[in-house]
């Protein structure tokens, strides 16, 4: 009945959003391949049992550990402390930024009117996210006393609530990238096209081709006037674009980080490895002969001895399935959706959808 | 006897000729002859387009300098577009009008889009160079200008011909200059201004060219005057140096074109490409 639930818009939303619910399905699944009655069929499946059972103990004890470290001598009290300030510093830098752009960055040209108003814009939205700080400040302490109990769970379960507090704090800096990258987006958009019309040409669509167009006068030249607007205004756009992307990519690789961290001990097969360590006839790679004794007209006499796979094959081979793929995209296709300023989407879980 | 085929095996060498050699070379086949007085006359469409953009430069200088109010110099413009639109029709007696189709109704809407949406824009279009430095201006502006002489469509069947480049060349440079202007009124004036010198002023010509060649003639060397007077004003130097311009463009590149057309040496013969003259496509179906 969890899942009918789940399956009600905004809450599967949410669910799909918070990284903890998902790593919590994940160690659900595992219970649920632990749990059931049927005995495993071949030597693979009763490996990957007792991989499993193996990491769910490590990480429940990482995570009692945590715990036990969290909650004395009133540690969690602190963190709350801090929580609140480092928020606020975290708005003030971006204020700063903002001022700093708003006059003359580096040097470089900005129109002055569009530079006020993207300026303006931002600031207000983060005088909104402070406010919103401030609102929630009495009951950190206690949100995060209580949230704090779940790292009994386990220590990946610990990880991915910190990287969701982290995507929380941050959302501000997600918006701005949003707006800016969706802005920038429609520029390039308008301008790739004006400039097709500046030439006198035109975009196929049945061809998928440029094409010569003999345009009227009122197009041609309201065409030009929207093509220097844009083309003058662009600096200014590209630099917000260019500064809120590098903030967000910041975030990102941070998720990114801890995300790593998590799937390394959700995909471990420590009962592999020290199965190799203890006992490592038990994983074999191979068979080695050795000639013991070799006279004539005697039977050859070989002793036979299991080659055990090296470390490096037992991971490969034993390891568990995470549900998060890396991103799909190469280098060449990030850098080219960031020049042309589409959204970029990290880390995509298997199973969702792609839209 | 030698025959000039190759299938055959003959008593002479493979490269032999005999006397009937290069009989078949025809020597400027195609030639023009071209007469000094039509040629002078078709120049004039350079000199319109070279005094087309001096007039253009000196009004912004004397809107720059606040010799000019820009109240008159919208005023006087709009006269002279109204009658500019009415001789268009008066010159060839309607036909054009005709044939295309275009009623009246089309163009005051045109024009309403024109001026409604320059006029909206001047104060964005005002500030778009502002933090540019003024040198960058001018090199931008005169770029543009340049670009403008070069790709205009003077008549000739050339591929570097394109009448749209070429008239947005001329409005990115007007924009380019109308942000060093004091007022948004000012830019409003110096682009609308802008579009009419160069859009709305050839079309007339090229129809005065074909229907009144005499008329064609005198308006031209009016307005070469009228720009000499000008640019006199500003400065005497340029006045001078664009005299010889104009001069060199319509009276000494004629003559050396004439001379040159005597040294030309195009050789035709059987060895030519062949062309297709009759219409293929009744072949496509």
């Amino acid at each position: 009945c969890l899942r009918r639930v789940l399956k009600f818009w905004p809450l599967s939303f949410l669910w799909s959003k918070l990284s903890t619910c998902e790593q919590l399905g994940h160690r659900l699944q595992h219970l649920q391949v632990i749990s059931s009655p049927k005995k495993a069929q071949n030597q693979a499946q009763l490996m990957r049992k007792a991989n499993i059972f193996v990491s769910l103990l490590v990480d429940v004890a990482l995570g009692i550990l945590l715990l036990s470290w969290l909650y004395r001598k009133n540690r969690i009290g602190h963190l709350a402390d801090t929580l609140i300030p480092a928020a606020d510093r975290v708005a003030e830098e971006l204020q700063n930024l903002l001022q700093w752009l708003m006059g003359a960055p580096a040097g470089l040209k900005m129109n002055r009117a569009l530079d006020q108003v993207l300026g303006r814009f931002f600031l207000y939205h983060i005088h909104l996210w402070i406010s919103y700080i401030h609102l929630l400040s009495p009951f950190i302490e206690m949100i995060l006393w209580y949230v704090g109990l779940s790292a009994c769970l386990g220590l990946t379960v610990a990880l991915c609530i910190l990287s969701d507090i982290i995507a929380l704090l941050t959302f501000h800096i997600y918006c701005f990238y949003v707006y800016g990258a969706r802005l920038y987006c429609f520029k390039i958009y308008g301008l790739s096209s004006l400039w097709r019309l500046f030439r006198g040409k035109k975009w196929n669509v049945l061809r998928q081709r440029v094409d010569s167009c003999s345009y009227d006068l009122d197009q041609l030249f309201i065409g030009t006037l929207l093509f220097t607007i844009l083309l003058f205004l662009l600096p200014t756009t590209a630099l917000y674009y260019l500064v809120f992307t590098l903030l967000r990519l910041l975030v990102v690789i941070v998720q990114g980080l801890i995300h790593l961290l998590v799937d390394l001990i959700d995909s471990l097969p420590l009962y592999s490895i020290v199965l190799r360590l203890c006992r490592p006839y038990t994983l074999a790679a191979g068979v080695k002969f050795r000639v013991l004794e070799q006279q004539d007209g005697k039977p050859l006499r070989l002793l036979m001895q299991i080659n055990p796979l090296s470390y490096g094959r037992v991971v490969q081979t034993y390891r568990l399935p995470t549900y998060s793929c890396y991103p799909k995209d190469s280098w060449s296709s990030l850098c080219k959706k960031l020049f042309l300023g589409e959204l970029i989407y990290p880390w995509k879980h298997k199973g969702e959808k792609q839209d | 006897r030698w025959r000039k085929v190759l299938y055959e095996r003959q008593p002479f060498p493979d490269n032999y000729v005999d006397r009937r050699f290069l009989a078949e070379l025809r020597k400027n086949v195609h030639a023009h002859r071209y007469r000094y007085g039509a040629v002078v006359f078709q120049s004039g469409a350079v000199v319109q387009q070279l005094c087309s953009v001096c007039v253009f430069a000196l009004t912004w200088r004397y809107l720059e300098l606040g010799a000019l109010s820009p109240q008159r110099l919208f005023g006087a413009a709009l006269a002279s577009s109204l009658l500019g639109y009415v001789l268009f029709d008066a010159v060839d007696g309607g036909a054009g009008r005709r044939e295309s189709g275009r009623t009246r109704w089309a163009d005051l809407k045109s024009m309403l889009v024109f001026i409604a949406f320059t006029y909206g824009f001047s104060p964005v279009l005002k500030t778009l160079t502002e933090s540019v430095s003024t040198d960058t201006v001018y090199a931008m502006s005169a770029l543009m200008l340049l670009g403008h002489l070069i790709f205009f469509d003077y008549g000739a069947n050339a591929a570097i011909v394109s009448s749209t480049l070429s008239l947005n060349m001329a409005i990115f440079a007007s924009v380019c200059l109308a942000s060093r202007l004091p007022r948004s009124l000012h830019t409003f004036v110096v682009v609308t201004f802008a579009m009419q010198i160069f859009a709305l002023w050839p079309m007339l010509q090229k129809k005065l060219k074909a229907r009144a060649p005499r008329c064609y003639i005198g308006v031209t060397v009016l307005f070469a005057l009228a720009a000499l007077v000008g640019l006199a004003t500003i400065s005497s130097v340029g006045a001078v140096l664009f005299t010889l311009l104009l001069l060199a463009i319509s009276c000494l590149c004629p003559y050396c074109l004439i001379r040159l057309q005597q040294l030309k040496d195009n050789i035709h013969g059987p060895w030519d490409e062949a062309e297709i003259k009759e219409d293929l496509s009744r072949f496509l179906m």
